[in-house]
């Protein structure tokens, strides 16, 4: 490849890395994400309380595929998705469709304590309540 | 001779390779199942249906978890079909999981499927929120994909066979002092753009490379070859 070609490859590799750098770092974040998609119902400082027409499976499902979560629990009444600064519970309707909470993580974990303590958390004094889930056979191959 | 043949008898059973005293179920531990069922029992108390789950485990390997195991709105060992209370029917989730030796060239296996008296609730609709019994044999995310699935199906009868939805309310007591999140959970743009923020580097990196080199003053034609 001739010296002109290389520095027009290098300079097109390095506009588009940092094209690309800028573009994932400045994406936004799955709070941002939330408050353009879902219809605010009710607001108390940086929590939301949003509706969604979906139920509470796809939803979640949609939330997840937009924002890969660090963990997800599925309980009976809601499925609560955790991200770096927030919490994300998803719960049923009685009239269709789902509400979306959203809060920080402090305040979310202190709402949702009686469903993620164990799982993401623990219950003070120390010990982890509820079920940790974990364990298995250590024998898989 | 009588007594012969019987101390022959305990020594050859003394002999024989020592099986496991109990099998433990090597998915849930006894507080995953008494947490389990408590959280089922409230949502038979909504809908009227029992939900458990029913799981068989060959261990072909050290026999150590070989074994049925069961939890259901009725209590620990109890399958939701022997559950009391369910005037609407029963939901169970039934998995088999088969640890093969490690001397054999098989593989682990697992599968599940659902009996259910709720119509319209599939096993597909349990794995439409991204769980399959491949899970089971994930040694750190066993306890969570059953945990998961079976949790689910209270909601999931409500969403595919109307019944009334369990609903989590939020607490509104202050949880105990001392309670707190653990674990960081991450960075969410790296965890969501991990692979297309390294390619992107490494576009700059290559770039930045190809820019040396192609900065760099060519080789002088050396004179005498020419000649």
């Amino acid at each position: 490849m001739s010296g002109r070609g290389l520095k027009l490859l290098a300079l097109v590799l390095v506009v588009a890395g940092i094209a690309g750098i800028v573009a994932l770092t400045t994406r936004g974040s799955v709070r941002s994400h939330l408050l353009r998609t879902y219809e605010v119902v009710e607001r108390d400082g940086d929590s939301y309380v949003l509706r969604s027409p979906d139920t509470v499976t796809r939803t979640a499902a949609d939330i997840a595929d937009a924002w890969k979560p660090a963990e997800r629990l599925v309980d009976p009444g809601g499925t609560f998705l955790r991200y770096s600064d927030d919490i994300v519970a998803v719960t049923p309707r009685a009239a269709g469709g789902s509400t979306v909470h959203l809060d920080d993580e402090d305040r979310g974990y202190d709402r949702w304590f009686p469903y993620v303590v164990g799982f993401w958390g623990v219950g003070g004094g120390g010990g982890p309540v509820g079920g940790t889930r974990g364990g298995g056979p250590g024998a898989g191959k | 001779m009588v007594l012969a043949v019987g101390v022959v008898a305990a020594v050859l059973a003394l002999l024989q390779p020592a099986g496991p005293a109990w099998a433990a179920n090597p998915v849930l531990d006894p507080e995953d199942d008494a947490d389990l069922v408590a959280t089922l029992a409230e949502a038979t108390q909504v809908q009227g249906v029992c939900y458990g789950y029913l799981l068989t485990v060959d261990d072909g390997d050290t026999g150590e978890w070989g074994g049925t195991y069961a939890a259901s709105s009725g209590g620990e060992g109890v399958r939701a079909p022997d559950a009391d209370g369910c005037p609407q029917g029963t939901v169970e989730l039934v998995a088999q999981v088969t640890y093969t030796s490690e001397l054999s060239d098989a593989e682990d296996s697992a599968s599940w499927g659902l009996v259910s008296d709720v119509p319209g609730l599939t096993i597909a609709d349990v794995e439409a929120a991204d769980v399959s019994a491949d899970g089971l044999l994930d040694d750190d995310g066993s306890a969570a994909t059953l945990l998961d699935a079976v949790q689910s199906l209270p909601r999931l009868a409500a969403e595919e066979a109307g019944l009334e939805p369990v609903v989590a309310e939020p607490s509104t007591d202050a949880p105990p002092e001392g309670a707190r999140a653990t674990d960081s959970p991450g960075n969410d743009r790296l965890r969501e753009n991990l692979v297309l923020l390294g390619l992107s580097v490494a576009a700059v990196l290559s770039g930045l490379v190809a820019l040396v080199a192609s900065s760099r003053p060519s080789r002088p034609t050396d004179p005498w070859r020419s000649r």
